[in-house]
């Protein structure tokens, strides 16, 4: 009864879930710093731990403009994808010739590596931020509507079925039974999303961006800098886990 | 011939799958005056929801016509309205909504006819004390019983008032004591706002104990091939179940169903 009331302690809750990711981290940083000793690798090839550690907060003045800019394209693209995604998913799945037209082209988008068209959009749109958030919302937005035209669309029956009976209209089918059926589903979408929000923005950087961390990354390594590398890496990693939070938050919101 | 309160005549239904047709009704015709208790028995599988949930305009019959209080259902013309607000359906299962508590769910009817729920929050506080639930109103589906749940999805039917109310086995998945509890519940309801009852049931004492009539019907296809009227007086208690004229009937029926299913057999 004791051992039940404790584990209810927000604390111990606490310590129960977040504790062993942590250990598990401070382990592999540990056997990293100790291989990279014990094999005498040079620090050019592969910084260490520690040398990571300085670079984070040495560099980071230097790194905040470039920070800043790919938090942000990558933050709009993922939101813009996210809203785009649901709007047409709520379209496809009310009306079937607009499922035919479009699920094949985004299915298409789906599984076209945008990384490999920036390149060329660049021609068109220059090296600004527009490219990179517009390459985010294209390879971003599929997986959300994807997801969610699934899970509208495999509604359960009988909770459809009162709808029927009380002859409710589309959008009260859709807004009291459809989207609240579906809304996990729609979470599996923007979970998805937001990972492929994060390798597109930095890989579009990368290809061809003059601001971000993803070119800086770049510069780095052209420099040997495998420390600073590695800092870049560790600033993308927390925007990543900061949406991946951020989403499962509001998902654990939902009572049902 | 003068259309009773709902009438069903010469209707047809078959169900397309992507190989076959299933002919689910074949050529039925039933009649319901306004404010009668009548109750439909018969197989599994002999459509007898599937009769409700045409004259719920949830399915369209293949053939055949469908009268409510003068309005002839039309594929092409939908129910005003009035004319759904006429009909309350209660399903097999609770089919309450997760995301709402147990009186949002109450209140759902309410809100898709566009009603202003602050008109009707006595009436849900009233129908949710009369089956002991006031004090569950916040709390979500998950958290209650099914049995309670079960109670919470009779009492949407009944919200907003319906003159016809079609019960599809309600309390099927209920024990019998709360089953025998609900029925007599059931029974004051219908005495007090005289709305029409279609009850749906397996279960052959309860429909005598419940209704003015009972139809019985058979399987593949469905087909109505008896129309009892159930002459036990005005007053219906449980003290019914024991008298001789009750067991008359409730025979009378099962042997009508035994038949059925015999020949099915042979």
């Amino acid at each position: 009864m004791e051992n039940y009331a404790l584990k209810n302690k927000p604390i111990m809750r606490l310590l129960s879930t977040g504790l062993p990711p942590v250990v598990l981290i401070i382990i592999l940083l540990a056997v990293w710093q100790i291989a990279c000793i014990a094999g005498n690798i040079p620090k050019w090839m592969l910084a260490r731990p520690t040398d990571v550690g300085v670079a984070l907060t040495a560099d980071f003045k230097e790194l905040l403009p470039d920070i800043l800019s790919t938090y942000i394209n990558i933050i709009v693209g993922f939101l813009l994808a996210v809203a785009i995604g649901l709007v047409i998913a709520v379209l496809i799945s009310s009306f079937s010739l607009l499922s035919a037209a479009l699920t094949p082209l985004i299915i298409a988008l789906c599984c076209i590596p945008m990384v490999t068209l920036v390149p060329m959009m660049m021609l068109v749109l220059g090296t600004g931020p527009d490219v990179k958030i517009i390459a985010i919302i294209i390879q971003a937005f599929p997986l959300v509507n994807l997801n969610s035209v699934v899970a509208f669309i495999n509604v359960n029956p009988e909770r459809l079925e009162l709808m029927k009976s009380l002859k409710a209209n589309k959008v009260q089918t859709f807004t009291q039974c459809i989207f609240p059926d579906g809304i996990h589903g729609v979470f599996t979408g923007i979970r998805l999303a937001s990972i492929m929000a994060m390798v597109t923005g930095v890989a579009s950087e990368i290809v061809g961006g003059k601001a971000g961390l993803g070119s800086r990354i770049i510069y780095f390594i052209n420099f040997s800098k495998t420390a600073d590398a590695f800092s870049c890496i560790v600033y993308i990693a927390v925007l990543g886990i900061l949406i991946y939070g951020i989403i499962s938050i509001v998902e654990r919101q939902i009572k049902w | 011939m003068e259309k009773s309160y709902i009438s069903i005549e010469n209707v047809s239904k078959v169900f397309q799958t992507r190989k076959h047709s299933i002919a689910a009704l074949k050529d039925i015709s039933m009649r319901f005056e306004k404010g009668e208790f009548v109750s439909i028995v018969g197989p599994s599988g002999c459509g007898k929801s599937t009769i409700i949930r045409m004259v719920d305009d949830i399915i369209k019959p293949t053939e055949g016509s469908i009268t409510v209080d003068g309005f002839t259902y039309d594929n092409n013309v939908p129910l005003s309205s009035e004319q759904i607000q006429k009909l309350g359906f209660i399903f097999q299962i609770p089919n309450l909504y997760p995301w709402f508590t147990v009186k949002e769910n109450v209140m759902l009817p309410l809100k898709i006819y566009g009603k202003d729920l602050k008109e009707y929050d006595e009436r849900a506080n009233s129908l949710l004390d009369g089956v002991g639930m006031l004090e569950y109103a916040n709390a979500y589906p998950a958290e209650i019983s099914g049995g309670m749940s079960q109670r919470i999805g009779v009492i949407r039917g009944m919200i907003h008032s319906p003159d016809i109310l079609m019960m599809d086995e309600p309390y099927g998945a209920l024990d019998e004591s709360t089953r025998e509890t609900l029925n007599m519940e059931l029974l004051k309801i219908w005495k007090d706002t005289g709305t029409t009852i279609i009850f749906i049931t397996h279960n052959v004492e309860e429909a005598v104990l419940l209704s003015e009539r009972v139809y019985v019907m058979e399987s593949h296809p469905g087909r109505v091939i008896a129309d009892i009227k159930i002459d036990l007086g005005e007053e219906r208690t449980l003290d019914l179940i024991g008298e001789e004229r009750f067991g008359e009937y409730c025979t009378e029926i099962e042997n009508l169903i035994g038949k059925i299913e015999l020949a099915k057999i042979k």
